[in-house]
């Protein structure tokens, strides 16, 4: 299997992870902020879903509560089969490094590594051998060539974020969580990395969850999950820009 | 901006408590060095004071030369004096317990006086039993009574001066010193005084006190006392007596605060670097901040204006802590001197006015200095800096840093070059360039270091990156990505390693010099030792010859004259030399001198031996004469009838014991060598030095390995005692360590919530930190020993071959002193590590 073959194996109905009534409220009393309300979503095997919303909708809090770095205030989130609200902190940051990968929106990589070993960074930290073949693959996919073995800072803006996104899959995470992957990149440089980010979701049945605010970004996705005041308020499957950007005035008009 | 001070300082408690820590460490050890050397002072003051309490005059010779009877009498004779008594003192008589161990003056010192009769003279009074009347009797004070077991009636052995070298006598009473017996911990004791002429082995006396009758004031008989004596006497009143004594007290205390004064300054030369260090990277945190100050309007005077007095707050209130600190350190130094046997007396630890403005004028100054660099590049940052956030200050090793290094080096090793090889004469002046051009070089080398610092750091991290995977590699290329700051946080390190490796490297060389030298030299089996300042009596040599188990006995008797050859001597140059007696007819049966010229067989009683350096100081060869100097003060002309080389027994000239006796007065002998007799084993030889030694408790019999192991660890005891006041310096460079690694630590919260996010474990985190700390602490150490290493070669270059010789460099030790100075890194690394571990990563990822 090559990337350079396209996918054609019928969709799969598992599911990579799901949250079930979902609740993060921040601070208490007059403060108080609930910044997700009850939600249930799920994410099945190998789809590219994007989330959208405006500013405050409470995007950032589900998927940090999703990815294990945050804890609900009630409710709970199940990453392949393991229910994260009863894991330690150990074994939280344990199932970061195995199960899921992370893109941010920027200072995604580690300084004073060089490109290849921050992505092969998660699997470093751990004692388990690597699947030196599956990581060859991701770098060769990288598309970095000789530059592979520079320092972050020798990187263009665009090459950072693919080696980002490499580092995400190099451990074959249950998902991929990425914030604004493109938030900072110019479009013709940005629409390089979501090509990348698709063609692992169709290739190798990847899982990617991105939160983004820019409807040609999230067009990429397989589905849109539009987020207002703590809640999912809408869906769009197979979307366009368009249908994006109707559904995103219809939920404003709301 | 004021205000911008103030709040700046708010902000930051604990990098400031750290900054300050390095401050208060510094101006504690220099505040207590002169809290110990006022306490010391006054509290010996007050001892002076009471031993000359009632002397109202005293007399002595310009020369020291002591007063005869005939002197006395003459005093007597001048009008107004009620008496004047001759007291015999010495302090080479020490009496033993009643288990035959003897109270030896092992810190404290033991002196022996006559009795004075005489109530007004007599600083001290009968507490229990009586006065000491005539011969085979003794007193000694209360409080060394009580201490060493001492019961009246009694009977103990004395260790005297004496050829006998020891005597019975009974304790017929102890006496009160003074008030409250306060003697400072000596031991004091007292004989008729007829006895003690006879037991101190004394023809003359020591002192002479003399009691007014009121008849006429003081100052007149002072006068007529001088103009009844002949010109060369010295005729003081009390308060001359008082300050005296106390002036003799005072230098000893002033060497000693000297010497703890100086770690204070190694320890605050060390704080330097950690403050500017710590305010640097401080600094290149709060560039937008303080760029924002300069787009608003501030002027780069404003701003480093602002960066100074940051700093002079933080020196102020850290030096007043110090003071503070400084005094319970003294209690600290006096536990850790009694601990190493200094035994001092109890007294008071005052915290005078100049000790407080001295400690704070320091602390102050030293921050000042710190912050100056700090604050010139703080003015320097651009306006822009507000909104780039880029410091526009490289953070890369720069040329002119590069450049600036060399030139300090070079200036630094000249300047220690020419005070090691210069032939200065003046102490002052020596130590001062030495140490100026030392702190130049430390400077200079801590400006070059930023370029090894990297692939040091590197190399050192290779292991550990080995062992610990991907938390290692991040240790290790953590402590290589900023050179500059690893470099000039190990500097600290670096400057306290190197002082201890030297010395590690210049005692080595002593010892095995040392130990090479007396193993050709000393043949014999076995060396007698007196157990403290004093002489072996002649009769332990008569013991040891009559003993048949024992043989090959030779005393060597040491002293010093004037011995002048052919060559001409400077002005001022000491023309002093030793001269010893040793049998010569039994003298190849203990030692090989290697004898270059002549033989000892043509040695008579107007010639003599001469060491080969001695020799060609004076210009003379084999066959030529000297002129020595003898007791009377006249001169005998000396062949040179044999020449050797030995340089660790005999430094000067040997002469016949009939020579000898013309030269000097001592018929005791410094040590004596012995062997066991043909045939007899080791066992046998070893029981009879044993009972020699049960005899005359006062001396030490070693076996020659035994005392060489002794020498040997004298040598190490002064390097530990070294390294512990070294060791003040070397934890303010951890702490200089800690608090880097911190503001790291917070520079870096970013990246580390990164690590966290993709799968860091807290327990990975905190090894990643603290190995970093390690690896940094490692830089310092091995930089340390380097630097030490070259300094150790350049003192034994630099010292006259006799003295040090063949560099010996004790890789093991100095490997252990990098090892642990390194693995220490990882205590240091702690708090860091688990600042870094409890890092909220979605705040570190958010921001
Ligand atoms: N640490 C926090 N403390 C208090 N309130 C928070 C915190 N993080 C987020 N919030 C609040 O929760 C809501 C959702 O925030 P967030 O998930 O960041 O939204 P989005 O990413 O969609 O902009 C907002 O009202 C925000 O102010
Ligand atoms: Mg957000």
């Amino acid at each position: 299997m090559t990337l350079l073959e396209p996918h054609t194996s019928a969709p799969t109905t598992t599911i990579a992870a799901y949250a079930e009534g979902a609740t993060k409220i921040y601070g208490s009393g007059d403060t108080q902020v609930t910044a997700l309300n009850k939600v249930d979503v799920s994410f099945p095997t190998g789809e590219f879903t994007a989330i959208m919303g405006p500013s405050g909708s409470g995007k950032s809090t589900l998927m940090h509560s999703l990815a294990g770095l945050d804890r609900l205030t009630s409710g709970r989130v199940v990453i392949g089969d393991t229910d994260l609200s009863v894991l330690s902190e150990k074994d939280l940051t344990l199932l970061r490094r195995t199960k899921i990968g992370f893109v941010f929106q920027a200072f995604n990589l580690i300084p004073t590594l060089t490109a290849a070993e921050n992505i092969s960074l998660p699997i470093d930290l751990g004692k388990a051998n690597a699947d030196m073949a599956w990581i060859d693959e991701v770098v060769q996919a990288v598309g970095l060539g000789d530059r592979l073995d520079h320092k972050p800072n020798e990187l263009s803006g665009g090459q950072q974020q693919r080696v980002a996104v490499a580092r995400a899959l190099a451990s074959r995470p249950q998902v991929v969580f990425a914030d604004e992957p493109t938030g900072n990149l110019d479009s013709q440089t940005g629409a390089a990395i979501l090509d990348f980010m698709k063609r692992a979701v169709q290739q190798y049945q990847q899982t990617i969850v991105m939160v983004t605010h820019d409807p040609v970004a999230a067009s990429y996705a397989d589905r849109v999950l539009f987020l207002a005041d703590g809640r999912i308020v809408d869906e769009l499957r197979q979307p366009t820009t368009d249908t994006i950007l109707a559904a995103l005035r219809s939920s404003s008009n709301r | 901006m004021w205000n911008i001070t103030r709040r700046n300082l708010g902000a930051n408690k604990i990098r400031l408590a750290l900054t300050a820590l390095a401050i208060v460490l510094g101006v504690g050890f220099i505040t207590s060095a002169n809290v110990l050397s006022d306490g010391l002072r006054a509290s010996f003051g007050s001892l002076a004071a009471e031993i000359v309490q009632g002397t109202d005059l005293a007399v002595s010779r310009d020369d020291d030369v002591p007063l005869t009877q005939t002197e006395l009498d003459t005093i007597n004779n001048v009008e107004g004096v009620r008496i004047a008594i001759g007291e015999y003192n010495t302090d080479n008589v020490y009496p033993t317990r009643a288990d035959g161990s003897a109270v030896l003056p092992e810190g404290p010192p033991v002196i022996a006086n006559s009795w004075t009769l005489d109530d007004q003279l007599n600083p001290t009074t009968i507490e229990t039993g009586r006065a000491p009347e005539g011969p085979g009797e003794w007193v000694v004070d209360m409080g060394s009574a009580e201490r060493e077991g001492f019961v009246v009636g009694e009977t103990y052995d004395i260790i005297v001066p004496t050829t006998e070298g020891l005597t019975s006598a009974e304790l017929v009473g102890t006496f009160r010193f003074g008030e409250n017996n306060q003697t400072n911990g000596a031991t004091l004791l007292a004989f008729e005084t007829n006895t003690a002429k006879e037991l101190f082995d004394a023809d003359n006396f020591g002192s002479v006190s003399i009691a007014t009758d009121g008849s006429r004031s003081i100052p007149e008989v002072q006068e007529d006392i001088e103009a009844s004596l002949a010109d060369g006497y010295l005729v003081q009143d009390n308060g001359d007596l008082n300050a005296e004594t106390t002036a003799e007290f005072n230098s000893f205390i002033s060497v000693f605060a000297w010497v703890l004064r100086s770690f204070a300054i190694v320890a605050l030369f060390v704080s330097i670097f950690i403050i500017a260090n710590t305010f640097n990277i401080v600094m290149s945190q709060r560039v937008r901040e303080l760029g924002l100050l300069r787009a608003v309007g501030a002027t780069p005077k404003q701003v480093r204006r602002a960066v100074m007095g940051e700093a002079l707050v933080v020196g102020l209130v850290a030096s007043v802590i110090g003071l503070g600190v400084g005094v319970a350190l003294a209690y600290g130094v006096e536990a850790f001197l009694n601990a190493i046997g200094a035994d001092l007396p109890d007294f008071d630890k005052p915290l005078t006015l100049p000790t407080a403005a001295i400690g704070i004028g320091v602390g102050v100054v030293v921050t000042a200095l710190s912050a100056w660099v700090p604050s010139r590049k703080a003015g320097r940052i651009p306006p822009v800096t507000a909104i780039s956030g880029h410091d526009g200050l490289d953070t890369q090793v720069g040329k002119r840093s590069i450049v600036l290094g060399a030139v300090l080096a070079v200036a630094g090793a000249a300047f220690t070059g020419v005070s090691l090889f210069g032939g200065i004469d003046s102490t002052a002046l020596l130590l001062g360039l030495l140490g100026a051009g030392a702190a130049i070089l430390f400077v200079g080398i801590t400006l070059l270091s930023p370029l090894v610092a990297a692939p040091i750091s590197r190399t050192l991290g290779a292991p550990i990156a080995k062992v610990y995977n991907r938390p290692g590699v991040l240790a290790k290329e953590n402590a290589a990505r900023n050179p500059k700051r690893t470099a000039t946080t190990a500097a600290a390190l670096m400057i306290g390693l190197s002082l201890v490796s030297m010395a590690f490297v210049v005692g080595q060389t002593l010892k095995s010099d040392l130990n090479e030298l007396l193993e050709s030299t000393v043949q014999a089996d076995y060396a007698a030792f007196p157990g403290v300042d004093g002489l072996v009596p002649t009769a332990v040599a008569d013991d040891m010859d009559a003993a048949p188990e024992l043989d090959h006995v030779v005393g060597v008797k040491y002293w010093s004259t004037e011995v002048v050859g052919s060559t001409p001597l400077a002005e001022g140059v000491e023309s002093d030399v030793e001269v010893a007696t040793v049998d010569f007819d039994r003298i190849d049966e203990a030692f090989d001198l290697n004898l270059l010229e002549g033989s000892y067989a043509d040695i008579d009683d107007d010639s003599l031996a001469i060491r080969q350096a001695s020799a060609e100081e004076m210009g003379v060869g084999l066959g030529d004469t000297v002129a020595m100097t003898l007791d009377d003060g006249s001169t005998a002309d000396m062949t040179v009838a044999a020449i050797f080389k030995d340089a660790s027994i005999f430094w000067g000239v040997l002469v016949t014991d009939a020579r000898w006796n013309t030269v000097a007065e001592q018929e005791n002998y410094d040590w004596v060598a012995v062997s066991a007799a043909d045939g007899v084993s080791q066992a046998d030889a070893d029981a009879a030095i044993a009972a020699i030694g049960d005899k005359y408790p006062q001396i030490v019999s070693q076996s020659s390995t035994e005392y060489r192991e002794e020498i040997t660890s004298q040598v190490d005891n002064l390097l530990y005692i070294l390294s512990g006041f070294l060791g003040l310096a070397i934890l303010i460079a951890f702490i200089g360590i800690v608090n880097t690694m911190a503001l790291s630590i917070f520079e870096r919260t970013r990246e580390l919530g990164l690590l966290r996010a993709v799968g860091m474990t807290r327990s990975q985190m905190h090894r990643m930190v603290r190995w970093e700390a390690a690896i940094v602490s490692g830089v310092g150490a091995l930089l340390g020993a380097a630097v030490g290493i070259i300094f150790g070669a350049l003192v034994v270059v630099a010292t006259p071959e006799e003295i040090l010789n063949n560099l010996s460099i004790p890789w093991v030790s100095l490997a252990v002193l990098v090892a642990v100075a390194s693995l220490a890194g990882l205590v240091a690394g702690f708090m860091p590590a688990r600042r870094a571990g409890k890092l909220d990563v979605l705040q570190a990822i958010a921001d």
